[in-house]
């Protein structure tokens, strides 16, 4: 079995028992799975900017939003970090926080997974094993190496 | 010579894996490609939520080759998951999630087999499972939680049979035998917490500021590019200090035999930071959950006591026909209160309960087969 004809055969015989699609985030979905999330960071445009220097900070640690995802949570957290550090952007503008696209891969990062645990605890964390299955799999294959093999030549 | 070379019993087939984890991850991809819906029912078996049935039954016969593959790698002598600690806190941990479900379908498997009446291959199921909780181990926080999750399902799921073979005492007696003997290390979130000390102690270090300030930044450039602007030695140098400070007092709390209020108590001033300042809330960002990681630990002991205290009260009930009026002595104690547990029958059997704690999570029902 060296001829490209008999590895092209092989090739969509695996194809089709494995998903090849590169994994992507939609940030549709995660727009109608956190609408108030969404809906919290967009109003933010709109508000003066915060009169001490940690109101973002002090916001996700004494006020947690219960409906904020961990990643979320922690976006704004950072965006905090950034301009409490002297106070505000270099140029003075109203800081804007922005819907980040992770890779998805990223959900399974170590650091996620301990976000997502010191945000929401054991529950939380769960909910993500979930999500990570959901998104990234893997699907197995369901096929045996002999059905695999079964359209092989001399087999 | 080359006649002796030829005809000498060398194999050509290698050995079966030594280490643990290749089985497992052959397993994990025979876990079956299974809807939500259908993860959702095993769950809720697995949890003792409901009974299983027939889709149960259906879903788990589907992932016989995941079983079997635990079944053989719960013997090998190792397990190391490879684990990138060159990658820090953006090392990959795909692994998981496929243990959670995994146990979840070893523990439906269990339930399977106590519903067919095999109680005794019902408990070597969980007791396989609290082996794969070992394995799981402690390599970092989060894989040290998942292993303590999986203990839990493995206690549940053995509450449920141990009421049901009540009136076995040589199963009882074989069970705490085993318990006894298993060999269990008791792991601690200690080790795991000495790997984060040295993954932060090289992150926040200003000649290591962009990695520091490309996971502050969740990856997003803009961000990561405006915190390396703004960072400095000495800010760095004084977040650095808040967190090892506050760690390596946390790691002395964890290996120090105290009781468990104290521990709490020490613990959650340790991850209270102030809000106003910034660099303490960065050396927050990087600190984990202490006091809820201590409640985890504790829990799983407590109900590892539980169960050993429970086997002696049905051992009780075998010999004598009815269950003592009255909590008998010298049982393993409630770990959060280091009392003895309130001990009270009910019309199905008994409960266990933590002293002072009310919630549900800390009460152990033991209904016993009439």
């Amino acid at each position: 079995m060296s001829t490209e004809k008999d590895d092209k055969w092989l090739d969509e015989l695996i194809s089709q028992s494995i998903d090849t699609t590169e994994p992507r985030f939609n940030a549709e979905e995660w727009k109608k799975k956190y609408p108030d999330a969404f809906q919290s960071i967009l109003s933010r445009r709109a508000k003066p900017e915060p009169s001490g220097r940690s109101d973002i900070l002090r916001m996700i640690f004494v006020h947690p939003i219960p409906s904020l995802s961990a990643t979320a949570a922690v976006i704004i957290v950072v965006t905090g970090f950034l301009l409490t550090r002297n106070g505000q952007k270099p140029n003075g503008t109203t800081p804007e926080p922005q819907l980040v696209a992770q890779s998805p891969a990223k959900i399974v990062s170590m650091m996620s997974l301990r976000t997502t645990y010191q945000q929401g605890g054991w529950d939380a964390l769960d909910r993500q094993f979930r999500e990570i299955l959901n998104t990234l799999g893997p699907g197995p294959s369901s096929l045996s190496m002999g059905q695999l093999l079964q359209n092989s030549n001399g087999f | 010579m080359a006649l002796t070379f030829i005809a000498s019993p060398v194999l050509a087939i290698p050995p079966d894996p030594d280490n643990a984890a290749l089985l497992y991850y052959q397993g994990f991809l025979m876990l079956a490609q299974l809807e939500e819906v259908a993860w959702d029912h095993i769950s809720n078996v697995a949890r003792g939520k409901t009974e299983p049935d027939d889709k149960a039954r259906e879903y788990i016969s589907k992932c016989a080759g995941a079983i079997e593959f635990a079944e053989v790698a719960v013997k090998a002598p190792k397990c190391h998951w490879g684990v990138r600690y060159s990658q820090g806190f953006e090392a990959l941990m795909p692994q998981l999630p496929q243990m959670r479900r995994l146990t979840f379908v070893l523990m439906v498997d269990a339930s399977i087999r106590a519903a067919d009446g095999d109680y005794k291959a019902a408990l070597e199921r969980c007791l396989m499972a609290g082996t794969f909780a070992r394995h799981v181990g402690d390599d970092t926080l989060i894989s040290y939680l998942v292993s303590v999750a999986v203990r839990n399902l493995e206690y549940t799921c053995m509450r449920d049979i141990m009421g049901r073979a009540v009136g076995d005492v040589e199963l009882l007696q074989w069970l705490k035998n085993k318990l006894a003997t298993s060999g269990t290390v008791d792991l601690s979130p200690v080790r795991p917490l000495k790997i984060e000390i040295e993954i932060v102690s090289n992150l926040i270090r200003i000649d290591n500021v962009e990695k520091f300030a490309w996971i502050m930044a969740l990856s997003n450039e803009k961000k990561a590019m405006e915190i390396i602007k703004k960072a400095d030695e000495e800010t760095l140098n004084q977040a650095r200090r808040i967190y090892s400070e506050r760690m390596n007092s946390a790691l002395t709390v964890l290996s120090t035999p105290m009781p468990y209020e104290q521990a709490h108590s020490r613990l959650k001033q340790l991850v209270d930071f102030d809000q106003d300042d910034p660099v303490s809330m960065a050396a927050k960002f990087f600190t984990p959950a202490l006091d809820k990681v201590l409640s985890q630990k504790t829990a799983v002991e407590t109900h590892a006591n539980a169960i050993k205290a429970a086997i002696e009260l049905l051992l009780s009930h075998a010999g004598t026909g009815h269950l003592p009026d009255t909590l008998p002595s010298g049982l393993p104690k409630d770990g959060f209160s280091g009392k003895d547990f309130e001990y009270e029958k009910t019309k199905e059997g008994f409960v266990l309960r933590c002293p002072g704690k009310d919630l549900d999570v800390y009460r152990y029902d033991f209904k016993i087969k009439k």
